[in-house]
Formats: structure tokens, C-alpha cells, sequence
């Protein structure tokens, strides 16, 4: 039997694809990651497919590349380098359970994240997302990516909101991780109270292995994440100054004290792209921004809202008095409290607002120390400035793991039609991100040009990380020619 | 006694470690949080109270054997007593301190002696004293004090000097100066100069438990023929041997014992001794292991121990448990705090918890080095506090602080709270 | 066994002379833990598998007299003791370990029967030589700490600048180091600091084959400040709800994270007898509530209410037979006023402690809490507002247990079948499996009538998930006591697993298994996808040689 028939007979011709449209589109993305065509695109419907589909790929000896989230893809890790099968788990997209007393939900690959908070809303919870994640984007996709979300507060661990998973290992044995192991069904452990809700294997945490892995340990065919309630009341807030340090201060003391829930600063570029629909739209609004804005929003839950909205406000303003900063409800040129609010809750309106600017985006980001996050974003700037790169540099920082490091991101829009844009946004890429690293920004998520520079700095981790891999990938059939594998 | 009388007690170290540090809820800074020297020094568990007690068990069992590192171990510990108040803070069956001793006792029955040891026995058994000196010279110090004789006339108080003070030159203005401020407040004193002997207490703690036997009896007959009610001391170590070893081997004085500070403090406060000069030093105050938890009276027990509840030990009739609770801790304390101008600042590691000096259990006879090491690290923490002065009430304390700074720079004075008083008597 | 001669002399290149020991009765200080009282020399079967021999083991003379009975303590007893100062000291003893074929086992402040070597012929490497607080990072919230920093000096030094860490149930005498890497981490502040598997950023590690790792942005030169990367996070094999307590070599250096604290730089006490000890003065912006309820079901309403508006900073429980016994201060007091104390104590309750930032913070809190209370029929146990019960409870939960070693004091040892970690649907039904379970050994007369509720939990992550454990205590020197705990143990674990709860402590599986000369994972792994398999190949990656002490961890052959 031929590839395409044997894949056929495990899911189904409808969702085999050979035809070169197909193959094309997941052929390549936005990164600088060169293309390359897989043999064919799959979609499994179900974690035996999954499974089937591995153990021929051990067999054969064929590259698999899963994706879950749909297009644009932007970081290079969906890229077929070695060419092979893309198994794409879109069609996997069930909702397994939400659990409002236990604050879980349990969904598939397939499922993103408009329709999943939509869900959970019914149940008066909420999943901590990450800043406008575009429409496609899956949420298991993003937290296996440990994309941070915008509530730091709730940011307990780098791997949240993860929990428990269901993965396919690249051996082609299907793993429970965390207590989701057993003993017991899924089924059984629900009859009798249990949500699959500490992700913790008894030594070894298999589950953060799988996230940052790019697919190169195995496949993820459903996962439980901690959820949150809903408040009851909300009042979001922006403070802006022309000085990053003054609000990254303010941050520091929000999220150390535990005041507000949502909570990121952006850069006017940034946020103009977060807001405004068209190129001169962006370029309106940013011109009439000051030159960072940090939002935060405070909420109120069940017990007392308003008096919890209120002591956090009074707290906060006695903050930024001594800071010198004023917060408000209001606009700040013309940017509503309110609206960014609404935004940050729902995935991002098409196109993606990173594209928005010039339609290609180049993400450079990091994870920084409180006080080097100045220098680092003096770093990339005055590579930006050295370079032929022209366009605004739009700049995102987001306090992590209660508090405990920063997310440090600068997206670099480029027009993908043009060459000359496109590589000097390169060229910027590349460049930033050297100096930065041997500043000691710490790269965690190497993603396509940069993995080779980020695993070269640490040649223990990838000699253990090659270790791993041939526990749960021996015969490197996953994501091959991703990472340092 | 024998290591076989706590066949029972040696089970229940759960090795918590407590005995390493001062009571968890008073630890201030990681720096000043231990309360062993030697564990602190040497590192291996065995030179923890818990190690101690696991090595004497492992020993008892006939597991192991006393070796020459081992006897090293043995005695690189000042027997200060730490480790017995921090295990007895929530063990309430095991007895570190005596199981420590029983092993030194041991050592010297199986004839595994140090030679700087049997040195200061040889001392002993033949000039009653520990350090090297004759026994004639005994009362040296109180020439031209013109105090009774105890050998000769009956006193209300019993004046012991103790062997470090009637012998170091340099120490014996602290005791003159003690005398006299007793007499100058109306005390009727005596002393037994040249007949004083020895207490005995550091024999039994290097394990020569006979000794002091003899000492123990030797005392009493004197106390008895002195008509005295009260006997007073200026030394800890003595001060601790009258209250905690005596009574420890059935021979408790039938008098009461204090220290001079104790007596001191009484007389300040009752108007007999007035501080009127103002003494401008900032001080602070190291409490003596023997003045302190180890000065607290020693409350024999024998008893039986039953298992209720199903598991739960208790001791039938209760055993007490020293804790150091009973030690003498603000006396000195009130006396430094009535001088006036003075100020006092309190280290970290005090009262039940202070640092030894380094110089007890025979630690400053045979491991020198240790001793230094011990008392540089409670100069350090003296200082810590912005002290000029590190003020003390034991002559083994002061002679080991005295030493240690001599050889290693004069970074901060030393003075006997008797010194103080003097001093602000004008 | 004894190391041969020439193995010796070139640890004691290493670390000096003052450094090493083989003296016997040195080595039985580190064969001596509590715990080992549990198994006797029927049980070696498990030891005698993790032994491999080497050509640099020779048999001790009298290795036969030291094979104890069942009640006592004495354990294995290591072939020689060694402690480094340093990574690098750490490093060339794993290596030398691993060309001579000798096993070694690390540990901290070492307490326990998992800190011992597990087999014959194992070095013991005590770390207590490194001990330094390196830095504390205010700014991002985390102390870098080797391995003997306790806990209570760690927070003794962090309080001062407004910054807390979780301390730990066992006592602020434990190593921090050793909880957050290799152990477990429940303590009574895990409901708003979380449990110590998530408690740590940069890590400094020498692997079982003596290669130096350095987790997250440690290995990129770029500092302390994440654990994670790149790439997938190598946390994942360090360590899952327990670490492999000594079986994946050594931890040098962590930076542990820190949380903000509300309440004042330093606590001051007095009395330093625990059953007087006060705390000197109450601190402002913080708060004690002991509410109970009439059932589980109102207590756990509560609970998660609480924890579901981020009331409280830590909210622990504890079983009455277990506040019975700690109350009260020596044996024969608490024997003779427990019953009556512990039916004083209501039955459905819990400990809330706030501690705030600001007044105002405490205010909303407090009103928050106690309409909480209103709302689920909560009422304030009286007992918290007497000076010496609040003042006990406010150090316990701010500080951290001290506590812990009444349960040594009351009867040598403890226990704690049943431990696990649970969720709010679990959560009760196991506790009332365990009361049900315990009490029948209780009525044997064979473990301490602690009425079957000797437990004690605590919240995670504000209410997300749960731990608890019974503390049951036994007579430690009595055999027959001792084979009613493992009986104990057995049953009341096997009938968790029964029930389909979560799992407990692996390491109850260990002392039940290893008698039959099984390891305890290859009980467990059927019953949970075969999580062996993986965690033995990890094993066999990372540890060729089984240098790596594998006892508590995992054998490296399926037994």
C-alpha cells in the first residue's frame, strides 16, 4: 500500500490531502523559516487515529508534523523541515467537560479560544488568555507554546493554565499525564469526583516536557486548564508616560501586592496595532499615543465587588502618587479603558493585529529580569535604528508568573510582498536577537532562525533535551529538524 | 551510671536537627541562627547532640567502638548544653546532655584518654585544681583583702572563688572586686583561701565522674562547719556544679547557692549598693552555658515509663525536663541596665540559646584551635551588635575571649559585670 | 561493606581530611533515621536488589551485627561519609563515584528514611557544608540558596524585606532547597504561595553521571530568573509532585521563589518553651479565623469560596485528635486532657489566616471572609481569640511548623498513610475513608488514639487543589507498632486506589513494596498508564552507572 492509502485507511480519504494547494499552504508561514512541502496533510478525529498514524511514521520512517492551531502560522514550528505528513488536529474540537465548581475545562486540540470562552462563560468562568491571540489560534496550541497570559495574578507557573493532557508519545504509546494517569478512566475518575486537575506525575512532570517541545516529543490529543471565575464586576484602567521605567515600577508593585487582575504594558505601536483596524488608522492612533501605556483592570467577584474594586483602586492610587502617575478610566488619546478591555477578552478580530500594520510580523521575544528590561528594549531599538529595518518597532512587555520574570516581546511588521521589507526585518531579527542574548535576555522559546543561536548557548541542556528525546521520540519521527533534534 | 540507663531514652532521636540551631521562631538572620559550635565547625553529624546520642547508641549496641577519631569527637564539644535545651523544647524523653557525659565516662573507663585530660587530673588529684598550680598558692588572691577565714570562723556566706580565679593574675581583680563590693554592702563573708579545692565539675564533664564525687563530699563537710546559709560564687562553671552537677550525682548542697551577680542585683535593688558614677559604654551581655541553662537547679528522677493511648510515652512519676528555663539570665542584665549611661544591646543567640564562649567540657585544655574558632564566632556577633564591650560573668569566658582576641586582634573589650559595678560605684 | 582503600584516599583528595569519615559510629549517625524502624532485616529484599557490587567494595568485618530489627532506627549504614563546599568538590565526587561502580546518595538537613542510603556500600553525601544564602532579588522575587539554607533562616532574612517563602509542614529546620528539588513542598502558606514543585526558577544540578546541568536561563549564561527552556522545560524530569529524593543526583543551587508578605519584618517572641511561646505582638494588616460548620459539605462550600475571591493567605485544617495531642505540654498532660480537648474542638472546621497589604486590603478581607461564613453557617471558634491558642496558631501559619515534632515527642514517630492530593470533590470523601481506617487500628491498640483525625491539609493555589496527610503516631521502638503502620499503610493506600482517589505518597509504595523486594512504581505504574516505563528510562538516560542512589526513586530493572 502507498502512504496516501495506508493514511486513507486510518482517517479517512476525506481528510487525507495530496493536492498541491493544500500541501502549499502548509508548506511555509510567516516566519523566515524557509519552506518546505509536506507529502501530505492529515486530519485525525480521534486520539487512536492519532496513535495509528505515529506507529506508521515509526515504522516508515516519516517526519510528522501536528498542528493545531489554523493559519497564519508565524513562528516556523508547523514548517514540515523534513517534509513528511502534517497531522493537523483541527477536526479534533470537542469540549470534553467544564467543571464550574472545580474551575476546569477539558478540550481537544481543535478547539481556540473565542469559542472556549464563550463556553465558560455560560459557566461563569474564564481561561487567562494570552494578548489577543489571533481567531485560529488553539488554546492548547498556545499552552503548549507556554504562551503567557494577561492576568498575573493567575499566572501561577510558566505551564499554566495547563494541566492534565492526553498525549500520543512519539513511540506511539498514548500517556495520561499528571493525575489524569489513573488510577481509572477518565470516566471512572469523573464518577467519583475527580477533574484531571493536578498536573503532577508522581516524579517526573511529563507535561512540561510536552509544552515548549514543538510537537518534537509527541501529540497532544486533549488537555484540562485551570480556569478562573467570571468577575462581577470590572474597571480597567490606563496610565501612560513617556518613560517605560515609571510604569514598569508601577507593574513591579501591582503584581507583587496581587492589585488588578489583567495587567501589560505596550509600546504606542503596540497598542495602535491592538486598536486600530487599518495601516493609517495605526498610524493615526500611535502618533497621538504617548509613548507607553501600562492597562490594568480590577475586578470584583462574588463576594463584595464593588469594595473589592475599591480598595484596589485607593490602594493603587496611593501607588502612583508617590510615582507621579496618574491613572484612568477615561481615553488616553482616544484609546478607551473600556475598549482595550473588550479587546483583551476575545481572540483578535481578522486580520491578526500583528499583521494588521503591514500584513507579515516577525516576533522576537524573551524573558527578562525587572531591571534589564530597559536596557533590552534600548538593545533592540538601537538595532532597529543601526539597521534598514523603518517601520515603528511595536514593543509588548508582560509581567509572568506572578511576577517572578517578564515576557519581553518587539513585533517586527514587515510587508511579506516586498523583499527588500521583508529582509530587513530579518536582518533586524537576527541581529536584536544576538545582542540581546548576549545581554542575557533568556530566549526559552526557540523558534525557527534562532534556535540554532539559543541551544548554542547551552550545550548541557541540549545534550539532556537529545536524552529526553530518545526516551519519548527514539525514533525521531516528530517534528524532526525542530529544536536541536 | 552507664550508657545502658538510657538503653530506653536512645531510641527516640527522630534526627530532627533542632539541636543544631536556636529555637526556629527566634532565628533572626541565617548568620546567627546556629546554636552548636561544634557541629557548626566540624560538619559530620556525629558532632551534633543528635549524632552524639546516635553514636553512644550505636557504641551501647556494639555496633561500633570508640575509636581514636571518634574520642576526637567526643570531645571536640564544650558540653554546653545547647543541644539539650533545643531537643528538650519538644523531646521530652531523650536526654542528650547525660547520654554525652555517659559517653565520655565510658571513653575513660575503656582507658581512651586524652593526654591533655589526664594532665589536668594529674593536676587535680594532686593540687586540687584543673590548671597546673599548687595548691598553696590557692589563696594568693585574696592577699591584703583582710576577709575571714571559713576554716576559722563561721560566715552567713560562703565565698567560693573557683580555681580560674584564684589562679590567673589577670582575672583576680573581678573577684577582689566582688569581695569587696559584697563586704562594702554589709555581707558577712568568708573564704576558704588556700583550702578552697576545687568543684569538680569539669572532671566529670571530661568524664572523670569520681572526682567530683570526692569534691562534692568535701563540700558539704565545709558548708556544714561554715554555718553559712548562703554559699556564692563568681564562677559559672562552679555556680553550675553546686546546682546542676551535685544534685546530679545525689549530692545536693544544703544551702543556697548563688551567683555573685544574683547577689549583686538583690543588693542593688534593696539600696545596699548604689551605681551613681555613669559608666558611657554601649555592652553587650554574653550569658555563661553554666550561668544560664545550665545553671538551673538539676531535678534527679527516677522513674518508670509506660505506654498509654494506644503509643503515647509519659513518664511515671513526670520527669522534668530541663529546658534551661531556670537559669540565671536577668540579673546581670538588671545590674547592666541600672549602670548608668550604659547601654545595653542584646545579640541574637541569648539566654537559652547563647553561643558558648568556647572554652567548657574540656575543649580549651585539649583542642585549643576549637575553643578560639568558638569564641571568634561569639566576638563576631558581639560586634554585630555595635558594641564597645562584650560583657560577661564567668572566668572561663572571659580568660577564652581574652586569648582569642589577643591572637587574633583586640577588637572589642572585655569586662565582667562585676567589673561594671565597680566601676559605677565610683 | 567498606570502600577499598584506594577509593578513599581519593575522595579525601577531594574534600580533605576533616571532610570525610568511615569511622563506624560516624557512619550510624547517617544509618540512623526515623522511619527505618519500620522495616527489618526481612525486609531487605528491596535493598539487596538496588546493591550492585563493585571492585572497590570490600565486606566490612562485622557487616552481619548490623542488620537491625524491626524498632530500630539504625539503617543502612553508608560506606563512608563525605562533605563537599562545593559544586565543584560535588561534581568530582559523582565522577569518581561513577568510575569506581559506588553508589552515592546526597542529602540536606537530611530527615527521614529517604535521606539514608538505600543500599549497601552507598556513599553519603552530606551537603551541609554549603550553605549560603547567595543573593535575594527583591526586584524579581527570588533567593538564591544552597543546599543547607533552611527555612527558617531563608524567611527569617526574606520577612525582613517584605518578601515570604513557603515553609514547610516538617519544620522551618528542613532544607528549602531539598523540598523544592527533590521532595514534596506542603506546607501551610501553599494556598497562596503554592506547592514547592512550582516554587523555583534556575537551578544548578549535577547529574547522577556527574555533568553539571543548569536549568532554564541558568545554562544560557542569562541568570536565575526562569527554570524553563529552552525549549521543552527540563523541570519535567527533575522532579513531579515528589523529586526523586536523592535518585538523579545532586542539587547545587536553586533560586527559589519568593511572594510578597504584608505583615512585619520580623515576629518576635518569647518563652522559648513551645507550649508558652507568644508572639510578642499580633501584627497589623493581618488576621485569624478558626469558622466551623455542621457538615464537610459547609466547611468545603467555604473553602472554595474563599478561595475563589482570593480571601486569605493561607487556609490549612487540622484533624481534632491531632490539635488534641500538639495542645498541651508534656506526654502525661496531653494524655490526660486530650479526649476532652479534642471533643471541645468542632468537627467541620478550618484555620483562615489574612495577611494584607494595606488597611484597607484587611478590611474588605475580613468583611469578605465573615460574610462567607455567614453565608455557609461558619461560626467563629471561640478557642482563636485566647491569647496563647492564637498566638500558637499565628506562628504556626506564618511561620511555619516547629510544631511538627510534637509528633515525635507524643510517641517516638509518625506516619502519615493516607497523604494525597486531592480536589474539592475528593477531598472529603478521603477523609472520611481515612478517619474510618485509621480507627481500626487505633481499636487494636497498635498506633495512638488520635480518634482516626490526626490529619492535616492545606490549600493550593487558593483552593484549586488540596493535600493532606494523617499524621499517625506510633510507638517507634515497639515492632509490633511498627508492622501495624506498614499494615496500616497498605490498607489504607490500597483502599485510595480502590476508590479511584489519587494516589498517595510514592514513597508509603516503596516501604510497603519493598519488603517483597518490589519497587513501588512498578506496583503503582499499572494502575496509571505505566508511568514506569518512562520514569525508567529517564533513570537509565541520566543515570548509566545507577550512581544515583535508585531506592527512592527508581530501580533501573522492572522488579
Amino acid at each position: 500500500m502507498s502512504l496516501k492509502e495506508i493514511l486513507e485507511g486510518i482517517v479517512g480519504a476525506d481528510n487525507t490531502f495530496g493536492d498541491p494547494e493544500t500541501l502549499d499552504e502548509y508548506s511555509k508561514d510567516l516566519s523566515f523559516f524557509p519552506a518546505r512541502k509536506p507529502a501530505y496533510v492529515v486530519r485525525p478525529g480521534n486520539a487512536g487515529e492519532v496513535q495509528e498514524i505515529i506507529k506508521l511514521a515509526n515504522r516508515d520512517r516519516v517526519p510528522l508534523i501536528p498542528v493545531s492551531s489554523g493559519p497564519p502560522h508565524m513562528r516556523g514550528d508547523t514548517v514540515p523541515t523534513m517534509g513528511g505528513v502534517v497531522v493537523d488536529l483541527g477536526r479534533m474540537n470537542e469540549m470534553r467537560m467544564i467543571d464550574r465548581p472545580d474551575r476546569v475545562v477539558m478540550v481537544e486540540p481543535g478547539v481556540r479560544f473565542g469559542e472556549l470562552q464563550k463556553a465558560l462563560g455560560k459557566e461563569g468562568l474564564r481561561l487567562p488568555m494570552p494578548l489577543c491571540p489571533r481567531g485560529t489560534k488553539s488554546a492548547i496550541g498556545s499552552c503548549l507554546e507556554r504562551e503567557p497570559h494577561i492576568i498575573p495574578k493567575y499566572h501561577l507557573d510558566v505551564s499554566e493554565p495547563l494541566l492534565c493532557t492526553q498525549v500520543v508519545f512519539g513511540t506511539g504509546d498514548i500517556f495520561r499525564t499528571g493525575e489524569a494517569a489513573g488510577p481509572g478512566s477518565i470516566e471512572e475518575q469523573w464518577e467519583m469526583g475527580r477533574r484531571q486537575k493536578s498536573p503532577m506525575g508522581f516524579q517526573t512532570d511529563i507535561y512540561r516536557i510536552i509544552q515548549g517541545s514543538q510537537g518534537t516529543m509527541g501529540i497532544v490529543t486533549w488537555a484540562t486548564l485551570r480556569c478562573e471565575v467570571l468577575p462581577r464586576l470590572e474597571k480597567p484602567f490606563l496610565v501612560s508616560s513617556h518613560r517605560i521605567e515609571n510604569l514598569l515600577d508601577l507593574a513591579y508593585r501591582l503584581v507583587r501586592l496581587k492589585l488588578g487582575d489583567e495587567l501589560f504594558i505596550l509600546n504606542n505601536q503596540a497598542l495602535a496595532c491592538l486598536i486600530g483596524e487599518t495601516p493609517e488608522d495605526i498610524d493615526r492612533i500611535r502618533e497621538s499615543l504617548p509613548r507607553w501605556i501600562l492597562f490594568y483592570c480590577l475586578a470584583g467577584y462574588d463576594i463584595f465587588p464593588q469594595e473589592k474594586v475599591n480598595y484596589q483602586e485607593k490602594d493603587i492610587s496611593d501607588i502612583t502618587k508617590i510615582l507621579g502617575l496618574t491613572p484612568t478610566t477615561e481615553a488616553v488619546a482616544g484609546v478607551g479603558a473600556e475598549a482595550l478591555l473588550e479587546v483583551t477578552k476575545r481572540p483578535s478580530k481578522d486580520p491578526y493585529w500583528k499583521l494588521r500594520y503591514k500584513g507579515g510580523c516577525q516576533e522576537l521575544f524573551f524573558i527578562s529580569s525587572l531591571r534589564n528590561i530597559t536596557s533590552y528594549i534600548d538593545t533592540a531599538y538601537e538595532a532597529a535604528a543601526r539597521s534598514e529595518y523603518a517601520s515603528p518597532v511595536a514593543t509588548y512587555v508582560q509581567p509572568i508568573n506572578q511576577g517572578h520574570g517578564y515576557h519581553v516581546e518587539f513585533d517586527l511588521a514587515y510587508d511579506p510582498e516586498k523583499e527588500a521589507g521583508r529582509r530587513h526585518a530579518e536582518e533586524l531579527y537576527l541581529c536584536a536577537a544576538e545582542a540581546l542574548m548576549s545581554k542575557g535576555a533568556f530566549f526559552s522559546r526557540p523558534y525557527d532562525l534562532l534556535t540554532e543561536m539559543i541551544f548554542n548557548r547551552d550545550g548541557q541542556s541540549l545534550a539532556a533535551l537529545k536524552k529526553v528525546k530518545d526516551i519519548f521520540d527514539p525514533n525521531h519521527v516528530m517534528n524532526p529538524g525542530k529544536l536541536c533534534f | 551510671m552507664a550508657l545502658a540507663d538510657y538503653e530506653f531514652e536512645m531510641n527516640f532521636c527522630s534526627r530532627c536537627s533542632h539541636c543544631k540551631w536556636i529555637p526556629l521562631l527566634f532565628i533572626k538572620t541565617h548568620r546567627f541562627a546556629n546554636v552548636c559550635p561544634a557541629i557548626e565547625r566540624y560538619n559530620l553529624h556525629a558532632y551534633s547532640g543528635s549524632g552524639r546520642v546516635i553514636a553512644a547508641h550505636s557504641i551501647y549496641q556494639g555496633r561500633s567502638e570508640i575509636t581514636d577519631e571518634l574520642l576526637d569527637i567526643i570531645y571536640r564539644c564544650q558540653l554546653d548544653g545547647a543541644c539539650n535545651v533545643m531537643c528538650h523544647l519538644s523531646n521530652e524523653i531523650l536526654e542528650p546532655l547525660d547520654i554525652m557525659r555517659e559517653l565520655r565516662t565510658q571513653a575513660v573507663e575503656e582507658g581512651k584518654l586524652l593526654p591533655e585530660h589526664t594532665i589536668a587530673i594529674d593536676s587535680l588529684r594532686k593540687e586540687d585544681n584543673v590548671l597546673g598550680e599548687k595548691k598553696a598558692d590557692r589563696g594568693n588572691w585574696a592577699e591584703g583583702l583582710d576577709v575571714k577565714d571559713i576554716n576559722q570562723e563561721q560566715a552567713e556566706v560562703f565565698f567560693h572563688a573557683g580555681c580560674r580565679y584564684s589562679y590567673n593574675q589577670d582575672l583576680q581583680d573581678i573577684v577582689k572586686a566582688g569581695v569587696n563590693l559584697l563586704r562594702q554592702a554589709g555581707v558577712d563573708i568568708g573564704i576558704a583561701g588556700k583550702e578552697e579545692a576545687c568543684c569538680g565539675g569539669r572532671a566529670f564533664d571530661i568524664g572523670y565522674r569520681g572526682e567530683m564525687e570526692k569534691y562534692a563530699d568535701d563540700f558539704i563537710s565545709r558548708i556544714k562547719a561554715s554555718g553559712a546559709t548562703t554559699l556564692v560564687t563568681s564562677c559559672s562553671d562552679c555556680y553550675s556544679t553546686f546546682k546542676h552537677l551535685y544534685p546530679m550525682i545525689d549530692k545536693k548542697l544544703d544551702i543556697e547557692i548563688l551567683h555573685i551577680t544574683e547577689y549583686l542585683d538583690q543588693l542593688i535593688k534593696e539600696g545596699k549598693i548604689e551605681l551613681k558614677k555613669e559608666v558611657p559604654l554601649r555592652v553587650t551581655y554574653h550569658d555563661p552555658c553554666h550561668l544560664g541553662r545550665l545553671g538551673e537547679e538539676y531535678e534527679p528522677w527516677s522513674g518508670e515509663w509506660k505506654t498509654v493511648h494506644g503509643g503515647v510515652i509519659i513518664s511515671d512519676p513526670q520527669k522534668p525536663v530541663h529546658k534551661g528555663l531556670g537559669g540565671v539570665y536577668e540579673p546581670p542584665r538588671d545590674i547592666l541596665k541600672s549602670i548608668p549611661g550604659l547601654e545595653l544591646l542584646e545579640m541574637e543567640r541569648n539566654r537559652e540559646f547563647s553561643w558558648c564562649c568556647g572554652a567548657g567540657g574540656g575543649v580549651l585544655e585539649a583542642f585549643e584551635d576549637f575553643a578560639q574558632w568558638t569564641a571568634l564566632e561569639r566576638i563576631e556577633e558581639a560586634r554585630s551588635t555595635g558594641a564597645q564591650a562584650l560583657v560577661t560573668a564567668c572566668p572561663w569566658c572571659e580568660r577564652n575571649f581574652k586569648d582569642t582576641l589577643a591572637e587574633n586582634g583586640n577588637t572589642i573589650k572585655i569586662f565582667d559585670v562585676v567589673e561594671l559595678v565597680q566601676e559605677a560605684t565610683g | 561493606m567498606k570502600l577499598k582503600s584506594e577509593v578513599y584516599q581519593m575522595l579525601k583528595s577531594i574534600v580533605g581530611d576533616e571532610n570525610i569519615s568511615q569511622d563506624p559510629a560516624v557512619l550510624d549517625c547517617y544509618a540512623w533515621q526515623f522511619g527505618c524502624e519500620l522495616a527489618g532485616p526481612e525486609d531487605g529484599a528491596y535493598a539487596a536488589k538496588a546493591f550492585t557490587p563493585s571492585d572497590y567494595l570490600e565486606d566490612g568485618e562485622e557487616d552481619d551485627k548490623l542488620v537491625s530489627p524491626r524498632g530500630s532506627r539504625f539503617g543502612i549504614r553508608p560506606a563512608a561519609v563525605i562533605l563537599p563546599e562545593s559544586t565543584e568538590e560535588v561534581q568530582t565526587i559523582v565522577k569518581t563515584c561513577n568510575r569506581y561502580g559506588i553508589k552515592f546518595k546526597a542529602h540536606s538537613t537530611g530527615w527521614g528514611p529517604w535521606s539514608g542510603p538505600g543500599t549497601m556500600g552507598m556513599i553519603q553525601i552530606d551537603l551541609r557544608r554549603m550553605n549560603r544564602i547567595l543573593e535575594i532579588n527583591e526586584e524579581d522575587m527570588y533567593a538564591v540558596i544552597e543546599p543547607y539554607v533552611v527555612w527558617s533562616t531563608l524567611q527569617a532574612e526574606t520577612m525582613k524585606r517584605g518578601l515570604n517563602c513557603v515553609t514547610i509542614g516538617a519544620g522551618g529546620n528542613c532544607s528549602a532547597l531539598a523540598s523544592i528539588t527533590s521532595f514534596n513542598g506542603i506546607g501551610y502558606n501553599n494556598y497562596s504561595m503554592g506547592l514547592n514543585e512550582r516554587n523555583v526558577l534556575g537551578v544548578e544540578w549535577v547529574l547522577p553521571d556527574g555533568e553539571i546541568l543548569r536549568l532554564g536561563s541558568l545554562g544560557s549564561g542569562a541568570g536565575w530568573i526562569s527554570g524553563d527552556g529552552p525549549g521543552p522545560s527540563l523541570r519535567g524530569v527533575m522532579r513531579g509532585e515528589y523529586g526523586a529524593a536523592g535518585g538523579l543526583g545532586v542539587f547545587t543551587k536553586i533560586a527559589a521563589k519568593l511572594y510578597q508578605w504584608g505583615g512585619p519584618p520580623e515576629m518576635p517572641v518569647e518563652n522559648i518553651d513551645p507550649a508558652a511561646t507568644l508572639l510578642k505582638e499580633f501584627p497589623d494588616n493581618c488576621a485569624l479565623y478558626y469558622p466551623f460548620f455542621e457538615s464537610a459539605e459547609q466547611r468545603d462550600k467555604a473553602l472554595w469560596m474563599l478561595g475563589e475571591n482570593q480571601i486569605g493567605y493561607s487556609a490549612s485544617f487540622m484533624g481534632r485528635g491531632l490539635l488534641a495531642w500538639g495542645l498541651g505540654g508534656t506526654n502525661r498532660e496531653a494524655s490526660d486532657t486530650v479526649e476532652t480537648v479534642a471533643k471541645n474542638f468542632p468537627e467541620f472546621a478550618f484555620i483562615l489566616v489574612i495577611v494584607c497589604n494595606s488597611p484597607r486590603e484587611l478590611e474588605y478581607q475580613k468583611k469578605a471572609a465573615e460574610k462567607i461564613f455567614a453565608e455557609t453557617g461558619g461560626q467563629n471558634f471561640a478557642i482563636i481569640e485566647t491569647p496563647e491558642i492564637r498566638s500558637m496558631v499565628a506562628l504556626l501559619l506564618f511561620k511555619g511548623g516547629n510544631k511538627i515534632n510534637i509528633v515525635f515527642q507524643r510517641s517516638g514517630a509518625f506516619f502519615d498513610p493516607g497523604l494525597f492530593t486531592g480536589s474539592r470533590r475528593t477531598f472529603t470523601a478521603a477523609e472520611k475513608l481515612s478517619i474510618d481506617v485509621i480507627n481500626k487500628y487505633v481499636e487494636k491498640g497498635l498506633v495512638v488514639d488520635d480518634f482516626g483525625e490526626g490529619s492535616w491539609g492545606s490549600l493550593f493555589d487558593y483552593g484549586h487543589l488540596t493535600a493532606c496527610e494523617n499524621e499517625t503516631m506510633y510507638r517507634s521502638n515497639d515492632p509490633e507498632a511498627c508492622e501495624a503502620v506498614l499494615e496500616l499503610l497498605e490498607d489504607l493506600d490500597g483502599q485510595m486506589t480502590k476508590n479511584l482517589y489519587r494516589l498517595g505518597h510514592i514513597l508509603h509504595q516503596q516501604l510497603t513494596d519493598g519488603p517483597k523486594g518490589k519497587c513501588g512504581h512498578d506496583t503503582m505504574g499499572p494502575l496509571c498508564d505505566n508511568y514506569q516505563v518512562w520514569q525508567r528510562k529517564i533513570k537509565r538516560a541520566f543515570d548509566p552507572n545507577t550512581a544515583s542512589d535508585p531506592t527512592m526513586y527508581i530501580l533501573p530493572e522492572e522488579t
